[in-house]
């Protein structure tokens, strides 16, 4: 795996990365320097990759303190495509004219801790909004005593000795503070990295059960696996097991979790251990913990007892204990806290504390062309992406996460083999394809049952929607595309809206009874449905509307309506019947 | 008030022989102990090192032979209110001043042993560089040798660098 990057800023003037006292310094601590960008040879097994940088410059012959010019450096290797690890800032830079020595000569005030120029970088730093992340370890052997509150509230995550440190220690600093990035993780985006550095320090923190939360796609399990192999139980070459709760029947998962003994219920004829004893020194995974049933969650509770794990079979009369490191996860977090749902003991056990939020794939931008390309990896394709399709891959807003982008990925290389290079239009149409795919099945589980919509875990991919539409960035489109557009938008509308519509008329088949459930409305009088209907359809626009008056169901709604319309319009002698929409265009598709 | 002395003392015990001496010999140990052998630092930061030692070691000379002057009381005679002491009262009083602090502080056994670890220090360099002298590279024949040496370089860095840090300002006061 390629090393960290790590940035070393000290009072030693020369040419950079390249002086003796540096050079020692890179032997100790099983450092590989760069020098001119390049890493230098002589370390074999490196810690990490190193780059000094001196916090001074040389004005007529006096060396002096450069802030300027050392942040500006910081800034270099703190971007996009780079990031430091790690960043070792001495505290006491000597400053004045040479001495017979060699060395500065030092002045007092460089000596007083209130104005060691290692606060003053620090101090720069806190105050920079795009280095709020920058890891920062102090490497000193100066006094700090009067000044170390304030180091530490300005950042300051650690404090080394120069002369206590080794290659040992370095890498243990840098695994515990640093930003590092990991193969089996793809990406290096600043949230991935700090998630993956929060999922490092906790997975060491004795026997504690760390609860991971994440939306859809983003990779729980993933990071469920990096926790285990970072912590001290991988290194015994303990096991990794993953219990999948979403979808088993009520009636398996205590069977799942816990085992049974031979006769516990009909049809166990023999005895059968659970998850939680096969597991026995090793980890457990729990995919989707807010699935577990409300009968499991008492047995539960003993499991994720801390101190003493147990487990019990079903019809068995004693407990066992078990050394599990137990690792949750969930894409609703509001199902734990609710307490209506979850025992509130049981969620007090699964350690909110020691909960690891993974960010969504929207929120890891810099990530998302690095994930595009590595799956065009795994499916062993070389395609390039175009600037307007690397646009497209940042703008987009990814509800379904990694999981979508891979899929996307995998539905433009099947049905566009041949396209050396994967544009934008290949995008926007797979995503419709895939859109369009996801809505049908919706559509279909909406039919077979009344229940479904208010039982569909769903709901947070149509707030998504919304939120899309809403705000919907037209200047990321290119110019070309905009052109003659409202057609095809009022289209999708109207068609999104119809949609809606035959999905409600499912549920109360009734027009007015439709209406007043999408509109949430009391009130709503067959004449208000009727217009309603009728307003959705001419949304589409007249060239559009025999299109939307193809689907059966909508052509029998608007015909509905039109009826209702009609009559009501005679009854009350009101408004002629809308352009464009007569009962004979109607009753010529019903 | 740091002076001038305690600055000079605090540049050659922290910015020589702790950072640039000790820390060398550090990574040239780090390398043998790593059995990289054939890395030129191992030979050349030695050389460096023993190079600037000369220097370094007269620096140290001059630094014990104003000790006395620059760090005992006779200098407040110059100055108020001390300075107000008639010219026959300070041509005894101040001899005697300087005895009681020279009692007082032991600084005299303080500079006598810093300049007798100097001396070992010496003698080490002038060791390794007749090892230099005749060594073009470190290869198994020679490389246990050499790690005596510069086990023992640093053995007697450490050391005088303690040496001059008993002769440190704060230290003398206690």
């Amino acid at each position: 795996m390629k090393p960290p990057k790590i940035l070393i800023i000290d009072d030693l003037l020369g040419k950079e990365g390249n002086n003796l006292e540096r050079e020692a310094f890179c032997r100790v601590n099983g450092l590989m320097p760069i020098r001119e960008g390049k890493a230098a040879a002589g370390i074999d097994k490196c810690v990490a990759l190193a780059t000094f940088v001196s916090g001074q410059k040389i004005v007529s012959n006096s060396v002096e303190n450069d802030l300027e010019g050392t942040i500006r450096k910081i800034k270099d290797g703190w971007n996009e495509s780079e990031r430091w690890s790690l960043l070792l800032l001495d505290l006491h830079f000597k400053t004045g004219e040479f001495s017979i020595l060699g060395s500065p000569e030092g002045r007092l005030t460089d000596r007083s801790p209130e104005s060691y120029f290692g606060l003053q970088i620090l101090n720069a730093i806190s105050s920079d909004a795009s280095l709020s992340d920058l890891p920062i370890v102090l490497l000193s052997s100066m006094d700090r005593t009067q000044i170390e509150e304030r180091l530490a509230s300005l950042g300051a995550l650690g404090f080394v000795e120069k002369n206590d440190l080794d290659a040992k220690k370095l890498a243990d600093l840098i695994d515990l503070y640093g930003l590092l990035e990991d193969e089996k993780v793809i990406g290096r985006s600043l949230p991935l990295l700090k998630c993956l550095r929060e999922a490092r320090t906790k997975s060491r923190i004795g026997n504690r059960n760390i609860l991971i939360t994440g939306e859809s796609g983003t990779g729980k399990e993933l990071f469920g696996r990096y926790i285990f192999e970072n912590s001290l139980r991988f290194g015994r070459g303990e096991r990794f097991n993953t219990v999948f709760l979403s979808g088993v029947p009520e009636s398996l998962v205590d069977d799942l979790i816990f085992g049974h003994e031979k006769g516990a219920f009909f049809g166990a004829f023999d005895e059968r251990p659970g998850v939680a004893e096969t597991a026995n020194q090793g980890t457990v995974f729990f995919d989707e913990i807010g699935d577990i049933p409300a009968i499991v969650q008492g047995k539960l509770l003993r499991l994720l007892d801390e101190n003493i794990r147990e487990t019990r079979r079903i019809g068995g009369r004693s407990s066992i204990i078990v050394d599990i490191m137990i690792l949750l996860a969930t894409e609703r977090l509001e199902i734990l806290q609710d307490e209506k749902l979850f025992r509130s003991s049981l969620v007090s056990r699964m350690n909110f504390g020691s909960r690891i939020h993974l960010p969504p794939l929207r929120e890891r931008k810099d990530d998302i062309l690095l994930l595009a390309k590595h799956f065009l990896q795994k499916l062993g394709i070389k395609k390039d992406f175009s600037q307007g399709a690397i646009q497209w891959l940042k703008s987009y807003h990814w509800p379904r996460n990694v999981r979508e982008l891979e899929l996307l990925i995998s539905g433009i290389i099947l049905s566009t083999p041949d396209l050396n290079v994967i544009t934008e239009i290949q995008f926007d149409l797979a995503r419709k394809d895939d859109f369009r795919s996801k809505q049908e099945k919706e559509d279909v589980s909406l039919r077979g049952s009344s229940q479904a919509l208010s039982q569909s875990p769903k709901s947070e991919s149509l707030d998504d929607l919304l939120e899309f539409l809403q705000s919907f960035d037209f200047h990321l489109v290119p110019a070309g595309r905009l052109e003659g557009l409202l057609p095809y938008l009022r289209l999708a509308t109207a068609k999104m809206l119809a949609n809606y519509l035959k999905v409600s008329f499912s549920l109360k088949k009734q027009l007015t009874n439709t209406i007043r459930f999408m509109e949430n409305d009391p009130d709503m009088t067959t004449l208000k449905a009727a217009s309603t209907i009728l307003d959705i359809v001419e949304i589409a626009g007249k060239e559009n509307q025999e299109k939307l008056l193809e689907d059966d169901i909508i052509s029998e709604i608007v015909s509905k309506a039109l009826k209702n319309r009609k009559r009501k319009t005679i009854r009350s002698k009101l408004k002629p019947p809308r352009n464009g929409l007569t009962n004979d265009s109607s009753s010529s598709k019903g | 008030m740091i002076t001038d002395w305690e600055m000079r003392r605090s540049e050659l015990s922290h910015d020589c022989i702790q950072n640039s001496f000790i820390g060398v010999i550090r990574g040239v140990e780090g390398n043998l102990m790593a059995e990289r052998l054939a890395d030129p630092f191992n030979l050349e930061a030695v050389k460096e090192i023993a190079k600037r030692w000369a220097l370094w070691s007269n620096f140290a000379e001059d630094l014990f032979t104003s000790a006395i002057h620059e760090l005992s009381p006779q200098k407040t005679f110059s100055f108020w209110p001390l300075s107000n002491c008639p010219p026959d009262t300070k041509y005894w009083l101040i001899p005697v001043v300087v005895e009681f602090w020279k009692i007082r502080t032991k600084i005299e056994h303080k500079l006598s042993e810093a300049q007798q670890k100097k001396d070992s220090l010496n003698a080490v360099v002038d060791e390794i560089d007749r090892f230099l002298a005749t060594t073009k590279e470190l290869n198994a024949e020679n490389v246990g040798s050499y790690s005596v040496l510069v086990e023992n370089l640093k053995q007697a860095a450490i050391e005088f660098q303690m040496s001059l840090a008993r002769l440190s300002v704060r230290y003398i006061a206690l």
